[in-house]
């Protein structure tokens, strides 16, 4: 019986093995919420929280490694979105002030863009986006809010060139206000023009307004130029030197008013 | 092996893709029914689902599915053994996978229930699980070949 039962046992002892095994882990399924059982799980997840801690460090410290990279992109874009934002909000302020200009200009001005700021026959000169297909030719007058900027020398069908009034050789007739007084500008260096040969008898003074005079052929009269800051008198004791400044901020210019010689006859 | 078994459970989480982790268990034991003594084996298939149940976190609710679950394969696979030893190339692979999803299936199910659908179970957990799996077994059964000839 018994060497009956050991060969039994030998015989099948991995199915009596598998059945015992089965039958413990459902013991062990009814006993889920055993105390025992838990305490266990909960000192191995303390182990295992101890094992993994230097790892999962090292895990954390790449995520905010990568956070940080991905935080730094960001502030770049947003920064790059500021940028462009405050940018857009000048030209905003500025096309605003000019579109006034224009509305309360008593000449008809044409809006045009410096697409080019550059030198021509040792001249500094600037190209606009607007040209014969707009009505522009040479002559025609060019100011700013501010006042006056320059003449066009030349236009093509879209775009023309024109040299500003901050040259060596060019000479503006002008006048000064409210004195009436007539004299001829021109550019003394960066932003500061000059005005020469105007009697000493006569009474200038800083502060005073020089427009265009409307003498000349080319610039029509009551263009603001600029404000007098100096008034001297020249080596000879006769005549004054004034000194002024520009109204209008050359290196800033972006964008001009264009004011032709026949439209305004029609006007 | 002991090594392995002891880095498994340590880095069980960090071999994780999506929540999906493979279990190395079942694949150390596989690796044992195709070269070890039955006996030896299903002893191992208890144990190691034992140890399972009690170490890898996520466990918690059913104490005993493991060893169960792992018993019961591994005793279906030795005795199907003969029979699998003979196929050969894809056929093998194929069972071995098969093998694999039957266990996450029967698994998942009773691990899940109550959770969620039964089908979820099987798209969201048994079969990623099974793939996990078995690609990592593909690839340690090309540096330790998982049928030893000589056997």
């Amino acid at each position: 019986m018994l060497s009956k039962l050991y060969d039994f046992i030998i015989k099948k002892h991995l199915e009596i093995l598998t059945i015992i095994f089965v039958g413990i882990s459902l013991i062990f399924l009814s006993q889920t919420e055993n105390h025992v059982v838990l305490r266990v799980q909960s000192g191995w997840q303390d182990v295992s929280l101890f094992l993994k801690k230097p790892a999962a460090e090292q895990q954390r410290k790449k995520k905010v490694i990568e956070e940080n990279k991905q935080l730094r992109m960001d502030v770049f874009r947003l920064n790059q979105e500021v940028a462009r934002l405050q940018n857009l909000d000048t030209e905003n302020e500025r096309l605003r002030e000019m579109i006034g200009f224009r509305d309360t200009s008593q000449y008809e001005l044409l809006p045009s863009l410096i697409v080019y700021k550059g030198y021509k026959n040792r001249s500094s000169v600037i190209t606009i986006d607007k040209g014969g297909n707009e009505g522009i030719q040479a002559d025609d007058v060019i100011v700013d809010k501010e006042g006056l900027v320059g003449r066009i020398l030349s236009s093509g069908k879209r775009t023309s060139i024109a040299s500003m009034i901050i040259e060596p050789d060019v000479r503006v007739s002008v006048r000064i206000n409210p004195s009436r007084v007539y004299g001829i500008l021109k550019w003394h260096h960066g932003n500061t023009f000059v005005i020469e040969d105007i009697p000493t008898t006569i009474d200038i003074q800083s502060g005073w307004t020089v427009t265009t005079s409307g003498l000349s052929e080319v610039y029509p009269p009551d263009i603001p130029i600029g404000v007098i800051t100096n008034v001297l008198t020249s080596e000879n004791g006769f005549t004054h030197m004034i000194e002024g400044n520009y109204n209008v901020s050359f290196n800033n210019l972006r964008e001009v008013f264009i004011l032709s010689h026949d439209r305004n006859k029609t006007k | 092996m002991s090594i392995l078994f002891i880095l498994s459970i340590i880095f069980n989480d960090f071999i994780s893709i999506a929540g999906v982790r493979p279990d190395i268990l079942l694949i150390m034991l596989l690796f044992l029914a195709f070269n070890e003594k039955p006996i030896f084996v299903i002893i191992a298939a208890f144990g190691f689902g034992f140890l399972q149940d009690i170490f890898l976190p996520g466990s918690i609710q059913y104490w005993g599915l493991s060893p169960l679950f792992k018993t019961l394969l591994i005793y279906g696979l030795l005795k199907l053994l003969p029979f699998v030893e003979r196929l050969k190339g894809f056929y093998f692979q194929l069972s071995v996978f098969s093998t694999i999803l039957l266990y996450y299936l029967f698994y998942n199910l009773l691990y899940y229930s109550g959770y969620v659908k039964p089908f979820v179970s099987i798209y969201r957990y048994s079969l990623p699980e099974t793939l996990y799996t078995f690609i990592i077994l593909l690839i340690l059964n090309m540096i330790f070949p998982l049928h030893n000839k000589n056997r």
